[in-house]
């Protein structure tokens, strides 16, 4: 058994069911298949290569699930449907257009936000946001968010205005349309969305000078 | 490669398509119309997203999550949809077929009847190739005049719609099934709102019938919960324009 790291769950290497090994040879360990040569054992069936899939990226695709619902029961519904949607339709991932984990950070991101924006969830976040935090502070919603990064990406987000900070955080993070994130901010639309493309690209900037990679 | 000028990318927009903060589906449909044709706004988005994903500070889940989802994947090896021209199957099924696609043919189109059925119990929008509720039978003839393919974002061809000798016909060509509980959705662009088009199953049927309303030249096609949305509320599968009918 190994265990995923940081997780206590445990992903059995060895499984009774699902093939295993068609696409690989023998003896070669699943940690040392790049993301593309498991996203082809998982075409070919072997769940084993799911599972570790899911030890490299469980992590990220829960914690913005989490942050983007608010609630544990929705974002790990919507953590099982990320990874179960790669099983029955691993043909979604273009390797040309990009890396697995964004991909998959993107798609947890895109069901999270569907997630929070039907009107049970709405009302259910609704609920538990006027129990917990009833003031939905921009500057509060940045600072507890940026407190859990690594100190690079810390870094790269400091070199964002306030105004772009805000913006990008309430957006993603907080799963605002960015009508919703220009009402709260007291902005025009266009105005907000332009905030969220510069500061896109002064993050990417930010992020490359620092040395962190997706 | 060759960038147009700022003023032809709606860059802001794609900003904020990236953070998933555009929830009108037709501004979405726009945007997702013009990454079908537009490689260099794919690449933008994509770099986007790999900047986003960089702002997520991974966290162990739960071990709940990997139990539900070891128990739903323990199942049959997931069937891959590859991409094939309209008509080809069925050419090719009359010529020289593999076992795999013949099965594939005849079990589609028998599930396209199936799903008729359960379509024009869903909503009058749906109706069956011959107007009497039956799909096309198995050997029929599908071939028609195409009145538009629909697109992916990336530019992938997901669907053509054909002006069939008994109506217009929906070919999924170039997508996955959903899973269970989620079902493909037509719409219709040219109003104010999308307006419902009807149901199209998950998937696995490769044809279905559909009414269209004369005078339609932009459709989508979404990914919502079976039995169908007031409005997009899913993934957008793909967009396109149609010859006028």
């Amino acid at each position: 058994m190994t265990t995923v790291p940081g997780n206590s769950a445990a992903l059995p290497t060895t499984r009774s069911r699902g093939r295993v090994g068609t696409t690989r040879r023998a003896g070669t360990a699943l940690s040392d298949l790049s993301d593309d040569d498991l996203i082809r054992a998982v075409t070919a069936g072997e769940q084993p290569a799911l599972g570790e899939i899911y030890r490299r990226y469980a992590g990220a695709v829960w914690a913005v699930a989490k942050r983007v619902c608010n609630d544990r029961v929705l974002a790990e519904d919507v953590s099982q449907t990320v990874f179960t949607d790669l099983w029955r339709r691993p043909g979604r991932f273009d390797p040309t257009r990009g890396r697995l984990r964004p991909w998959l950070v993107a798609q947890a991101h895109a069901r999270a936000v569907d997630t929070v924006r039907s009107e049970t969830a709405r009302q259910r976040r609704q609920d538990r946001e006027g129990h917990l935090a009833p003031v939905a502070e921009p500057d509060v919603e940045s600072a507890v968010h940026t407190a859990a990064l690594s100190d690079d990406v810390r870094k790269a987000v400091d070199q964002l205005r306030d105004d772009e900070r805000q913006a990008i955080v309430l957006s993603y993070f907080g799963g605002h349309s960015y009508r919703e994130t220009a009402e709260m901010l007291g902005a025009p639309e266009g105005t907000v969305k332009t905030r969220i493309r510069r500061g896109l690209l002064v993050l990417r900037q930010a992020l490359e000078a620092q040395g962190v990679t997706p | 490669m060759n960038v147009a000028p700022y003023r032809d990318h709606p860059l802001d927009d794609l900003a904020a398509y990236a953070l998933d903060a555009i929830d009108d589906a037709l501004e979405r449909a726009v945007i997702e119309t013009h990454l079908a044709s537009c490689e260099p706004c794919r690449l933008r988005l994509a770099v986007d997203e790999a900047t986003l994903s960089c702002l997520v500070a991974d966290e162990p889940p739960p071990p709940s999550v990997w139990a539900a989802i070891d128990a739903r994947t323990g199942g049959p090896v997931p069937q891959v949809v590859v991409p094939v021209e309209f008509g080809s199957v069925l050419a090719a099924a009359d010529s020289s077929p593999s076992p795999q696609r013949r099965r594939r043919r005849l079990v589609g189109l028998a599930a396209a009847a199936a799903a008729l059925v359960a379509a024009v119990a869903a909503g009058p929008q749906i109706l069956g190739a011959g107007g009497g509720g039956g799909g096309p039978a198995p050997g029929a003839e599908l071939a028609g005049e195409t009145l538009g393919v629909l697109t992916a974002a990336n530019g992938t061809e997901v669907a053509r719609v054909v002006d069939g000798p008994r109506g217009a016909v929906v070919e999924l060509v170039g997508v996955d099934p959903l899973p269970e509980g989620r079902e493909f959705q037509m719409w219709s662009l040219d109003g104010p709102e999308p307006t419902s088009l009807g149901l199209l199953g998950d998937g696995r049927d490769p044809t279905v019938a559909v009414a269209l309303p004369a005078g339609t030249t932009r459709v989508a096609i979404s990914d919502e919960p079976a039995g169908g949305s007031p409005a997009p509320s899913g993934l957008m599968a793909g967009t396109g324009s149609l010859r006028a009918t």
